[in-house]
C-alpha cells in the first residue's frame, strides 16, 4: 500500500507543464488562424498530459500514464472534428481567421 | 355522505368548461360556445347555494365547543382558533408536494419527577415538520421562565393538533427526543436529541369550506353566472366568443381556487392564475403589441406584489412549519410562537401582496388601463372579484395581522389615501369606464379602511355590496356603450330614411355617424356624448340609477349599509384616543361625498337631459340576456344589505373572523366601537346627510338645462351669457371656486403628475433600468471567440484567487 | 486492470444500450441505402426506452448502486475504485437526458428531413452525445467526467454545424468548439491537480483524503486541491452555461439547428450539474465552507446577467438561450443548499425546465419554415442581418424571432399553448411545474440559511417576467402575418404532447419529488452543518433520505 498522503511530484515537469498551459491558452485567446488556434489548444491538453505523467510518476502509480492514453485519444477525435469544421467553414466563408466568425452576436 | 362533499365541483365546473371549450370551442362555434360557458358557472353557483342551504356552516347560532385553555391570561377563545376542524370542512385532493422533512417528536405531556420512569400514559409521539421542531425545542429550551409546567404541557397538547401526514405510520414510532421536567419542576427542556428521520411534510391540493370562502363563491358563482350571460348578448358580434368564454371560464375557476384552497400555496396558485387570466383578457382585444401594453403593465405591477407574498409565504413557513390555514392560524393566535417583529414582517409583506391585486396606493396604476378588456371582464374581474382578492387574504390571514398593529394602521392609511384620492381622479373623468375604474380603487381603499380597523367582517361585507353594485354599474356602461353604438349606427345607416322615428325632433341635430373620439376616448363610451339614455334605454337606465345610488350610499340601498359599517368601526377606534383614527374618519367621510358627487355626475351626465350626439338619440335597450343580468344585479344592490341588517351573515362570519382576545386590545374597535363612537343612528344620518349633500351638489351642476360645460371652464366662461340663471350659476360658481376648481386642480395633479409622473414613471423606470443594465452585459457578447476566452481565463483567475488566496 | 465481470458491465448497460442503437442506426442506413424514418426512430426509441428501462430499475438503488471499479482493490487504500456508479443520482439525470434525446430524435427527424440532409447520421450522433451525457451523469471518476463531457460535446460539435452550408450553424459550432476545446483544458488540468494533490481521482477518495477521518490532508494538499476545483469549477461551469463562462451559449444557442438547441439547453446541463454536484458534494464537501460563498456568488451573477441580457433580445432562441443562463444561476442555488433538500430541488427543477425547454425549442423547430422570406424580421437582430441575406438555400429558414410567433394562438392553437405553458414554466408561474421546482430551491436555500440568496432568486423571478411574457404576447394578441401553416408531424406533436403532460403530471404528484429525494442519496462528505440547524438535521445521511420511489401514491 502506498502511502496517499501524498508527497507532491518534483517542480520541474509541473512547471513545464504550467508554462505549456500557460501559452496553450494564450494562443488560444490570441492567434487568429483557426489552425493555430486548434495547436494551441493540443497544446494545452499534452501539457496536462505532463502533468498527469509527472503526478503518476512520482506517486509510484500506473493510473495517471493510462489517463494520458485517454486524453491523447479524446484529443485525436477532437482535432478530428474540429479541422473538418474548419474545413467546411473555408468553404462557406473563405478564410480561416476566427474574427471573421463573429456574425452572431449581442 | 355529507353535502360538503360537493365541494369540489364549485371550481372543477368551469374547469370542466374550460377544457370543453379549449377542445371543441371552435367546433362548437360562438353561440354554443357562451352557452356552454353560462352553464358551468350556473351549474356551479348552483352547487354553492345549495352549501349554502345545506351546511352547517352558515347557520345562526352555531357555537364552537370549547376544549381548550392554556391558561387565563392566554386564554384563546374557543372558536375557529382552536378547533379548525370544527368550523371548516377540508376536502384534500391529492397530495401535491413535500415541502420540507418532518419528524416524529416523543414529548411527555403531564409532570414527572426527575429520575423517575417516565409512565407509559405521559407520553406521546407527534410528528412536526422540521421547521417546527428547532422552534419549538428552543422554545422550550430558552424560554422556560414562560411555562409553569401545566403550561409546558397545554402547550404540547396543542402541538399534538398539527395534522399529519396522510401516509405516514402511526403506530412503531421511535422515541426521538424527550420532554423532561427539571427537578425544581419549573423548566420544560428537552433532554435527548432530535429526530432521525425526516419523513415529509406535504402540502395537499386541498379546498376548505367555512362561512368567508362560502360567501365568497356565492359571490363569485353568482356575478360571474350573470355576467357570463350578459357576455353572451355584449359579445354577440365578436368572431372570437369561444376564447373569450374559455378565458372566461378558466378565470371562475382561478378564483374560486383562489378563495376555497387550504393553505397559502393553493391561494397564491388561485392568485397567479386570475393573474394572468386578466392579462389575457385586457388583451383580448389588442391585436397590436402596442395596446398590450395594458395587459402587461397590470402583470409586471402584479408581480411586484407577488414577489412580496411569496417572500411573506417562505417566512410563514419558517415561523409555523406549514402553509396550511388550518396549522398556521391557531398558531398565529398564539403570541408565544408568533412574535411581534416575525408578526410585522410577514404582515407588511402580505399587505404589499394585497395593494398589488387589490390596485391600492402605490401599485394601483394598472387597474384603470386594464378598462381596456371588454366591459364583462371589467365588471368580473377588475371590479367584483379579483381586485378583492387582496381583501380576502388580509381576513383569511387576519390573525397574523392582528399581531401587527403597525400594520393595520398602515392598512388603514393606505385605504383611505387611496379611497380619497382615486375619488378625486374620478371626479374629473369623461370616460364612463375610466369613472368606474377610479370608483373602484376608491371602494376598494375602503375595504382596506374597514380591514385596517380591524373590522374584517365590514371589510368582507363591503366586498360583498361592492361586489353586486359595481357589477352592476360595469354592466350598465357596457349596456349603455351597447346602446350608444346601436344609436351610431343607426344615425350612420338610416340618415333621414324612414327609420327616423317620429319622436326624435332632435334627429337633425347631429350628424350621422360616431363623433370623433375626443381626447382618445371612444365616443361610446365618452359621457360627453351621451345624455338622455333614461328615456331611450330604459331598463339599462334605472338598473343603473339603482347601481350609482347603492355606490352612492344611499339609505336603504346595499352600499349604504357597507360602507355605514366601516365608517362606524373606524370612528370607534377614534373613540379610544386615537388622533389618527379621527383623521381617517374624517378622509372617508369627505370620500363619501365625493363618491356621491362623481355618482351623481355620472348618472346626471349619461342618462338625463337632452342627447348630446346621434348615439345617444337614437340609442336603443340592449338584449333581454344583457338586461336580465342588470335587473338581478339591482334587485341584489337593494337588498344585499339586508342579510347584515338582520345579523345571520355577520354571526356566521364571526367565528372565522374574530378577534382574538388576547390581542383584542391591538383591534379593539369592533369591540368598544358601540360604546365610544357616536350612536349609530347619528353616524348613519351623517353618512346619509354626506350622501345626499353630494348628489345634490352633482344636480346643481350637472342636473338637466344646464349646458354640458366643464366646471373649471364654467369659473371663466361666466359672464352675460346665462344672465337669466344667474342665481343658479352664482352657486355654481361658488362650488366651481370654492369647491371644485381646488379639487379639480388637485385630481389634476394626482392623474397627471403623480399617476403618470411618478408612479408610473417609477414602474417605467425600473423597466428602463432593466433594459439599460442588459444592453450594457450585450456589450460584451462581441461575436468574437477570443472575447469569450478572455472572459473564460479571467473568470478562472479570479475564481482561483478567491478560493486560494482570499479565503 | 482487471477484466471486468459481468454484472459490473450492467452498471454501462445504458449508455450502452444507447449506443448499439446509435450503431444500428447507422448499420441500416448503410445496408438500405435509403432512410426510412419510421424504421430508424423505431431503433433510436428503442435504444432510448431499453436504457430508460435500466435507468428506472437504479431509481432505487440507494446509496451505493452498482458500480465499475478499475485496478485492484489495493491500489486506492482498500476499496476498489470505481469509475462509473449507477446510483440514483445517475438514474434521476439519465432518465431526463433520455426524455431529451428522445424527443431531440422525434422533434429533430422532420427538421432534418425537410433540409434533405440524412436522418440516420443525425439520430446517430444525437445518440451518441446521450450515451456521453450518461457517462457524466454517472461518473464517480475525475477521469470519467473528462471522459464523459468530451464524447457528448465532439457529438455537439458536429450536430451545430448539421446544417451544411448554412453559415450560422458553422459559426456557432465553431465558437463551440474553440471554447470547448479551451474548457476542455481546463477540466482536464484540474483532474490532473486533484490527482496530484490526493494521489486519486475517484470522487469519493478523493472526498476522504482532503477531509475525511482517515485523509489528514495537509495545508499544501487542500491548496492544489481546491486549485484543482477552481479548474473544474470552469470546466463544467462552461458546460452548464454559467457566468463569465456563458458566451458561447447565446450565439450557439441561436446558431445551432433549433432541436440541438433544446437538446443542449436540456440534456448538456443536466448531465453537467449531475457532475458538478458530485463533485463539490463527494469531492469537495469538506471543504465546502471555502467555496460556497464562491459558487454563491457565481449563482447571483449568473442568474442577474442572464436574466438582464434575456431582456433586450429580439431573437428568440438568443433569449431562451439567455434565460437558460440564468436558469443555470437558480440550479446553482440549490447546489449551494444542497444540505438541506438542495440536490433533490435541483434535480427536480432540472426536470421541470428540461421539459419547458424542450417543449418552447420544440415549438421552434416545428414552426420551421415560417421564418423563410422575412428579411425585415431578421434585421430585428441587427448582428444577423448581413448574415440572412446571403446565407445560401439550404431548406427553410429557422424560426427565431418573435414575429414568428405573430398569431399563433390563431393559426396553431396547440403549438401556441405548448408554448404558453412552456414559457409560464419558466418563469415559475404557479401551478406549472417550474413553480414548484423554485419553491424547492427557496426552500432548501433558507432551510440551509442562504436567506439572502433565496430573496435574489426570487427577485430575478420577478425580473424574467418581463421577458417571457413577450412572446406569449405575440402569440395572441397579433394578427397572423402569412397563412402558411406548418406541418406538424405525429412523432413531433406526440413528443410536445408528452412535454405539456410531463409538466402537468408534475405538478400532480408529490412522487416526482419523492423519486428527486430519493436520488438525493449519492455519496457526499458531509458539510459543515448549516446556520441554524442542530448537526443532526445538517446531515442528511444516504441510508436516512433514502425513500424507495414505490411509496408515492
Amino acid at each position: 500500500m502506498i502511502p496517499l498522503a501524498a508527497v507532491l511530484p518534483p517542480a520541474q515537469p509541473l512547471m513545464l507543464a504550467a508554462l505549456l498551459f500557460t501559452i496553450g491558452a494564450a494562443g488560444v485567446l490570441l492567434r487568429r488562424n483557426i489552425i493555430i488556434v486548434l495547436m494551441s489548444v493540443e497544446l494545452m491538453l499534452n501539457a496536462v498530459n505532463i502533468t498527469l505523467v509527472a503526478v503518476s510518476r512520482a506517486m509510484l502509480q500506473l493510473d495517471g500514464q493510462v489517463f494520458v492514453f485517454f486524453s491523447l485519444t479524446i484529443a485525436a477525435a477532437e482535432v478530428a472534428v474540429g479541422l473538418a469544421l474548419v474545413v467546411a467553414l473555408h468553404r462557406s466563408l473563405g478564410s480561416s481567421d476566427v474574427d471573421d466568425v463573429s456574425s452572431l452576436r449581442g | 355522505m355529507s353535502i360538503e362533499t360537493l365541494l369540489p365541483w364549485v371550481p372543477a365546473l368551469p374547469l370542466i368548461g374550460f377544457v370543453t371549450l379549449v377542445f371543441f370551442g371552435r367546433r362548437l362555434g360562438g353561440r354554443w360556445s357562451g352557452i356552454v360557458a353560462t352553464v358551468a358557472m350556473g351549474a356551479a353557483f348552483a352547487v354553492a347555494a345549495w352549501l349554502a342551504l345545506g351546511s352547517a356552516l352558515l347557520r345562526p347560532g352555531w357555537s364552537p365547543p370549547r376544549v381548550m385553555g392554556i391558561d387565563e391570561k392566554h386564554v384563546v377563545p374557543a372558536d375557529y382558533l382552536d378547533h379548525p376542524q370544527e368550523a371548516v370542512y377540508h376536502s384534500t385532493l391529492w397530495t401535491w408536494m413535500t415541502v420540507a422533512p418532518q419528524y416524529d417528536l416523543t414529548v411527555v405531556t403531564r409532570p414527572v419527577r426527575a429520575g423517575e420512569p417516565v409512565p407509559a400514559d405521559a407520553v406521546t409521539t407527534i410528528r412536526l415538520p422540521q421547521a417546527r421542531i428547532t422552534h419549538d425545542l428552543e422554545l422550550f429550551a430558552t424560554s422556560h421562565r414562560m411555562f409553569t409546567p401545566e403550561q409546558a404541557i397545554g402547550r404540547i397538547a396543542r402541538l399534538d393538533l398539527l395534522p399529519i401526514g396522510p401516509d405516514a405510520p402511526l403506530n412503531g414510532d421511535r422515541l426521538l427526543a424527550e420532554t423532561t421536567l427539571l427537578p425544581d419542576a419549573e423548566r420544560a427542556i428537552p433532554a435527548a436529541g432530535l429526530p432521525e428521520r425526516p419523513l415529509g411534510y406535504v402540502v395537499d391540493v386541498a379546498l376548505q369550506l367555512d362561512a368567508l370562502s362560502l360567501l365568497m363563491i356565492l359571490i363569485v358563482t353568482g356575478v360571474g353566472f350573470l355576467i357570463h350571460l350578459y357576455s353572451i348578448g355584449y359579445m354577440a358580434h365578436d368572431a372570437d366568443r369561444p376564447r373569450y368564454f374559455a378565458y372566461l371560464n378558466l378565470f371562475a375557476f382561478s378564483m374560486l381556487t383562489l378563495v376555497l384552497g387550504a393553505n397559502f400555496l393553493v391561494l397564491f396558485v388561485g392568485w397567479e392564475l386570475v393573474g394572468a387570466c386578466s392579462y389575457l383578457l385586457i388583451g383580448f382585444w389588442h391585436k397590436d403589441p402596442a395596446n398590450a401594453s395594458a395587459g402587461r403593465k397590470a402583470f409586471i405591477v402584479n408581480r411586484i406584489g407577488d414577489v412580496a407574498f411569496l417572500i411573506a409565504m417562505m417566512l410563514i413557513f419558517t415561523t409555523f412549519g406549514s402553509l396550511a390555514f388550518a396549522d398556521v392560524l391557531p398558531q398565529a393566535a398564539d403570541p408565544l410562537v408568533l412574535s411581534g417583529g416575525v408578526a410585522t414582517l410577514i404582515a407588511a409583506l402580505l399587505l404589499v401582496g394585497a395593494t398589488g391585486k387589490s390596485a391600492q396606493i402605490p401599485l394601483y396604476v394598472w387597474l384603470p388601463d386594464a378598462m381596456a378588456g371588454p366591459t364583462p371582464v371589467s365588471a368580473l374581474i377588475h371590479a367584483a372579484t379579483m381586485v378583492t382578492a387582496g381583501i380576502y387574504m388580509m381576513a383569511r390571514a387576519h390573525v397574523i395581522f392582528d399581531h401587527a398593529p403597525s400594520v393595520l394602521v398602515a392598512v388603514a392609511v393606505v385605504g383611505a389615501v387611496t379611497a380619497f384620492g382615486a375619488a378625486l381622479i374620478a371626479l374629473v373623468q369623461s370616460d364612463i369606464k375610466r369613472v368606474l375604474a377610479y370608483s373602484t380603487v376608491s371602494q376598494l381603499g375602503y375595504m382596506f379602511l374597514g380591514v385596517g380597523a380591524g373590522a374584517y367582517a365590514s371589510g368582507v361585507f363591503h366586498l360583498m355590496t361592492h361586489a353586486f353594485f359595481k357589477a352592476l354599474l360595469f354592466l350598465g356602461a357596457g349596456s349603455l356603450m351597447h346602446a350608444m353604438e346601436h344609436g351610431f349606427h343607426h344615425g350612420k345607416g338610416s340618415g333621414h330614411g324612414a327609420a327616423s322615428s317620429s319622436e326624435d325632433h332632435d334627429d337633425d341635430a347631429f350628424p350621422p355617424g360616431p363623433p370623433p373620439a375626443l381626447d382618445g376616448i371612444p365616443p361610446e363610451q365618452d359621457l360627453r356624448h351621451m345624455g338622455g339614455l333614461l328615456r331611450k334605454a330604459p331598463v339599462t337606465g334605472w338598473t343603473f340609477v339603482v347601481g350609482g345610488l347603492a355606490l352612492a350610499g344611499v339609505f336603504p340601498l346595499a352600499g349604504f349599509w357597507s360602507k355605514d359599517e366601516i365608517l362606524h368601526h373606524v370612528i370607534g377606534r377614534a373613540g379610544e384616543g386615537g388622533a389618527i383614527w379621527l383623521a381617517l374618519f374624517a378622509l372617508g367621510l369627505v370620500t363619501a361625498g365625493l363618491t356621491a358627487f362623481y355618482t351623481g355626475r355620472l348618472l346626471l351626465l349619461a342618462l338625463f337631459g337632452a342627447p348630446r350626439s346621434s348615439g345617444a338619440a337614437h340609442a336603443a335597450d340592449s338584449p333581454r340576456t344583457m338586461t336580465a343580468p342588470l335587473v338581478v344585479l339591482a334587485a341584489l344592490s337593494i337588498v344585499g344589505g339586508l342579510p347584515w341588517l338582520s345579523g345571520p351573515l355577520a354571526e356566521a362570519l364571526d367565528p372565522v373572523l374574530r378577534v382574538a382576545g388576547h390581542v383584542a386590545t391591538n383591534v379593539a374597535g369592533s369591540a368598544h366601537a358601540a360604546e365610544s363612537g357616536p350612536s349609530a343612528l347619528t353616524l348613519a344620518l351623517i353618512a346619509s346627510a354626506v350622501a345626499l349633500g353630494g348628489l345634490a351638489l352633482a344636480w346643481a351642476m350637472y342636473r338637466p338645462g344646464t349646458p354640458l360645460v366643464d366646471p373649471a371652464r364654467l369659473a371663466t366662461a361666466m359672464g352675460g351669457a346665462y344672465r337669466t340663471l344667474r342665481g343658479k350659476f352664482y352657486v355654481d360658481e361658488l362650488y366651481a371656486w370654492g369647491l371644485v376648481r381646488p379639487f379639480t386642480r388637485i385630481a389634476d395633479f394626482l392623474w397627471h403628475r403623480v399617476d403618470d409622473g411618478v408612479v408610473d414613471a417609477a414602474v417605467n423606470a425600473v423597466g428602463r433600468g432593466a433594459v439599460a443594465l442588459g444592453q450594457g452585459s450585450r456589450r460584451w457578447q462581441t461575436g468574437y471567440v477570443r472575447t469569450y476566452g478572455l472572459g473564460i481565463v479571467i473568470g478562472a483567475a479570479a475564481l482561483a484567487a478567491w478560493l486560494l488566496w482570499l479565503v | 486492470m482487471t477484466p471486468a465481470s459481468l454484472p459490473e458491465l450492467l452498471v454501462a448497460l445504458p449508455a450502452l444500450a444507447v449506443v448499439m442503437a446509435a450503431l444500428l442506426v447507422v448499420l441500416v442506413e448503410a445496408l438500405w441505402r435509403r432512410t426510412i424514418a419510421r424504421l430508424i426512430d423505431g431503433i433510436a426509441l428503442a435504444g432510448l426506452g431499453g436504457a430508460a428501462f435500466l435507468e428506472a430499475l437504479s431509481l432505487r438503488a440507494g446509496d451505493g448502486g452498482p458500480a465499475i471499479y478499475r485496478g485492484a482493490a489495493a491500489a486506492s487504500g482498500g476499496a476498489a475504485a470505481a469509475l462509473v456508479r449507477q446510483d440514483a443520482l445517475a438514474a434521476f439525470g439519465g432518465l431526463l437526458i433520455l426524455v431529451a434525446a428522445a424527443f431531440t430524435v422525434l422533434v429533430g427527424g422532420a427538421y432534418v428531413a425537410r433540409r434533405g440532409l440524412r436522418q440516420a447520421e443525425y439520430t446517430a450522433v444525437v445518440l451518441f452525445a446521450a450515451a456521453g451525457m450518461l457517462l457524466l451523469g454517472a461518473a464517480a471518476d475525475l477521469i470519467m467526467i473528462f471522459l464523459g463531457v468530451e464524447a457528448f460535446s465532439i457529438a455537439l460539435y458536429v450536430l451545430c454545424a448539421f446544417r451544411s452550408g448554412d453559415r450560422a450553424g458553422y459559426e456557432a459550432a465553431l465558437k463551440y468548439f474553440v471554447l470547448g476545446s479551451l474548457a476542455a483544458g481546463f477540466l482536464l488540468y484540474g483532474t490532473a491537480l486533484v490527482y496530484g494533490a490526493t494521489g486519486s481521482t475517484e470522487l469519493a477518495r478523493v472526498g476522504q483524503i482532503l477531509s475525511g477521518p482517515d485523509g489528514g490532508a495537509t495545508a499544501g494538499q487542500q491548496t492544489v486541491g481546491l486549485a484543482g476545483l477552481t479548474l473544474l469549477l470552469v470546466g463544467l461551469g462552461f458546460k452548464m452555461a454559467l457566468v463569465p463562462f456563458h458566451h458561447w451559449a447565446p450565439d450557439v444557442y441561436q446558431g445551432a439547428p433549433t432541436p440541438i438547441t433544446g437538446f443542449m439547453a436540456a440534456a448538456t446541463k443536466t448531465a453537467a450539474t449531475v457532475a458538478l454536484i458530485r463533485v463539490l458534494w463527494t469531492a469537495f464537501g469538506g471543504l465546502s465552507a471555502t467555496w460556497l460563498p464562491a459558487v454563491a456568488a457565481l449563482a447571483v451573477v449568473t442568474m442577474v446577467v442572464g436574466n438582464l441580457a434575456a431582456i433586450v433580445q429580439a431573437d428568440l432562441k438568443r433569449m431562451l438561450a439567455y434565460s437558460a443562463i440564468a436558469q443555470a444561476g437558480y440550479v446553482l442555488v440549490a447546489l449551494v443548499a444542497a444540505a438541506t433538500g438542495g440536490v433533490a430541488a435541483a434535480l427536480y427543477y432540472l426536470l421541470a425546465y428540461g421539459l419547458a425547454k424542450l417543449g418552447a425549442f420544440g415549438v421552434l423547430a416545428l414552426l420551421d419554415g415560417q421564418g423563410g422570406g422575412r428579411a425585415a424580421d431578421a434585421a430585428a437582430n441587427v448582428a444577423d442581418a448581413g448574415a440572412a441575406g446571403e446565407r445560401p438555400a439550404a431548406g427553410p429558414r429557422d424560426a427565431t424571432s418573435l414575429a414568428d410567433l405573430a398569431g399563433l394562438g390563431r393559426t396553431q392553437p396547440w403549438l401556441a399553448a405548448t408554448m404558453t405553458i412552456c414559457l409560464m414554466s419558466l418563469v415559475g408561474l404557479p401551478p406549472m411545474a417550474g413553480f414548484l421546482g423554485k419553491w424547492m430551491i427557496f426552500q432548501s436555500a433558507v432551510d440551509g440559511g442562504w436567506m439572502w440568496l433565496a430573496i435574489v432568486l426570487v427577485l430575478n423571478t420577478a425580473l424574467s417576467a418581463f421577458y417571457y411574457l413577450r412572446p406569449i404576447g405575440w402569440m395572441y394578441m397579433v394578427e397572423p402575418k402569412g397563412d402558411a401553416v406548418p406541418e406538424v408531424g405525429s412523432g413531433a406533436s406526440f413528443a410536445l404532447t408528452v412535454a405539456v403532460l410531463g409538466l402537468v403530471a408534475a405538478l400532480v404528484s408529490g412522487g416526482i419529488v419523492r423519486v428527486a429525494r430519493a436520488a438525493d442519496a449519492f455519496d457526499r462528505r458531509p458539510p459543515d452543518a448549516p446556520a441554524g440547524l442542530p448537526p443532526e438535521l445538517g446531515t442528511a445521511t444516504p441510508a436516512a433520505t433514502a425513500t424507495p420511489a414505490g411509496t408515492a401514491p
